[in-house]
């Protein structure tokens, strides 16, 4: 079952990717491009890391710990 | 982003719904809990507080010249220590987009379609709400206009069907513990959609010049909060303060409790199109800011590529954001107030100082 929900996240990234790339392609956006493909790849790995049951860090934890660290 | 724009009119018609979105599923509950019977005092006091912070707001947008928030912070503080504000920025509109939208996705799993596992909900809701980004302002704004009406009917038809069912004696007695917990309890009120409108400066300077701009935005904020003060009313007046603290969605519950002469039944179902109308048009605009403010922060020309990625994100942050209702109440209840304060006031008031100082700066330049 995991291994089809991480096939299948996997697949969603790939589809975006196809979207995308080829309007930035033409468009001639270097830039754009690499910042696209980073992003996909950075929310890739979480969806995947969080799919196989890796814990990933909550980032309201910090922000709870931050709050209560300085009083209020 | 691009060269849209929406009238004055679009705008108010956005505010309200931001406003009205995702507080008026979660307000009633917290509020009931700490004022009681006095809860409809809090949001009054929470809607004058509103009203100048929008009248801020609008202030930070109007020196800000034309610029978004993202752009007028590295305009004023230079491209890094810019970047730091609007990092924070970011994060806090990000964060705020996978809370709204784990709102209704809780919602749709706990009370309607409790088969469907919740990333499900989430990834369909998130994908209309991507395709309305993509769009751009100009759609929103027009599609609110579209929206708007239904809105008030039905909210209008909620009130007049359930009218038989008030008790005025849910109200007493006023000011059981003094007129303090309801003012300290308005605190829920103004973070949770009065402080978030700072989210607005992003799609502020697409709306067209005027003064009325200002007035769209008070206004709107305004018209927001009697829409918050209408359903805590009718909650309370319903279901009396017990039962609206005891219960995660009392709205629905009253809308269970409309009875039309025996026949008309199963209502509620009206409230939940209300909620989900309101919730699209407040997630929509959160979508869209962040990924305009991403965008512009990393500049792009174009916020479009970025909408898909980027939601991928929200639909994960908002599944690990929080483990269970528990968690999320103490976090709202203890670390929202403070964070919402922190990025709704604080950040809005170091970007007005430094517009200023620039201001006079370059003006200095000049002569």
């Amino acid at each position: 079952m995991r291994m089809w929900t991480t096939i299948a996240i996997l697949a969603v990234a790939a589809a975006i990717f196809w979207l995308e790339f080829p309007r930035l392609k033409k468009a001639g956006k270097i830039k754009d491009i690499w910042f696209f493909s980073i992003i996909l790849f950075l929310t890739t790995t979480v969806s995947v890391l969080e799919s196989r049951g890796v814990n990933v860090p909550n980032p309201l934890d910090s922000i709870q710990a931050f709050y209560q660290a300085i009083g209020l | 982003m691009d060269n849209q724009t929406i009238s004055p009119r679009q705008f108010m018609f956005l505010v309200i719904l931001f406003t009205i979105g995702s507080s008026i599923l979660i307000i009633p509950t917290p509020l009931a809990l700490e004022a009681r019977q006095d809860a409809w005092l809090s949001v009054i006091v929470a809607i004058l507080v509103g009203l100048l912070l929008s009248l801020f707001y609008s202030k930070v947008g109007k020196e800000a010249e034309g610029k978004t928030f993202v752009q007028a912070a590295q305009y004023a503080f230079g491209p890094w220590i810019g970047r730091v504000l609007n990092l924070f920025y970011l994060m806090f509109l990000y964060i705020l987009s996978a809370l709204v939208l784990r709102n209704i996705g809780d919602f749709m799993t706990t009370q309607i379609i409790p088969e469907t596992p919740l990333q499900f909900t989430h990834i369909l809701f998130l994908l209309v709400i991507i395709a309305g980004a993509y769009l751009g302002i100009e759609a929103m704004g027009r599609s609110a206009e579209i929206f708007i009406p239904w809105m008030v009917l039905l909210l209008i038809f909620m009130v007049i069907s359930v009218a038989p069912q008030i008790n005025m004696e849910h109200l007493k007695p006023h000011f059981e513990n003094g007129i303090w917990p309801p003012i300290k309890a308005s605190g829920i009120v103004i973070g949770t959609p009065y402080l978030e409108m700072i989210t607005l400066l992003m799609i502020y300077p697409y709306v067209k010049e005027g003064i009325k701009k200002t007035h769209g935005w008070m206004l709107g904020s305004v018209i927001g909060g009697l829409a918050l003060l209408l359903i805590t009313l009718i909650s309370l007046l319903v279901l009396g303060a017990d039962l609206t603290g005891l219960n995660a969605y009392p709205t629905y519950k009253v809308g269970e409790k409309i009875n039309i002469a025996g026949f008309l039944e199963g209502l509620e179902i009206i409230i939940a199109i209300i909620w989900m109308i309101t919730i699209f048009f407040k997630l929509i605009i959160l979508v869209y800011s962040t990924t305009v403010g991403v965008a512009q922060f990393l500049n792009m020309d174009d916020h479009r590529p970025l909408l898909l990625p980027l939601g991928m994100g929200t639909v994960v942050l908002s599944i690990i954001a929080y483990p269970d209702v528990a968690y999320f109440e103490t976090f709202v209840g203890e670390t929202w107030s403070a964070y919402a304060l922190t990025h709704g006031l604080l950040l809005p008031l170091v970007l007005l100082v430094g517009l200023l100082v620039r201001k006079k700066f370059s003006k200095r330049k000049q002569t």
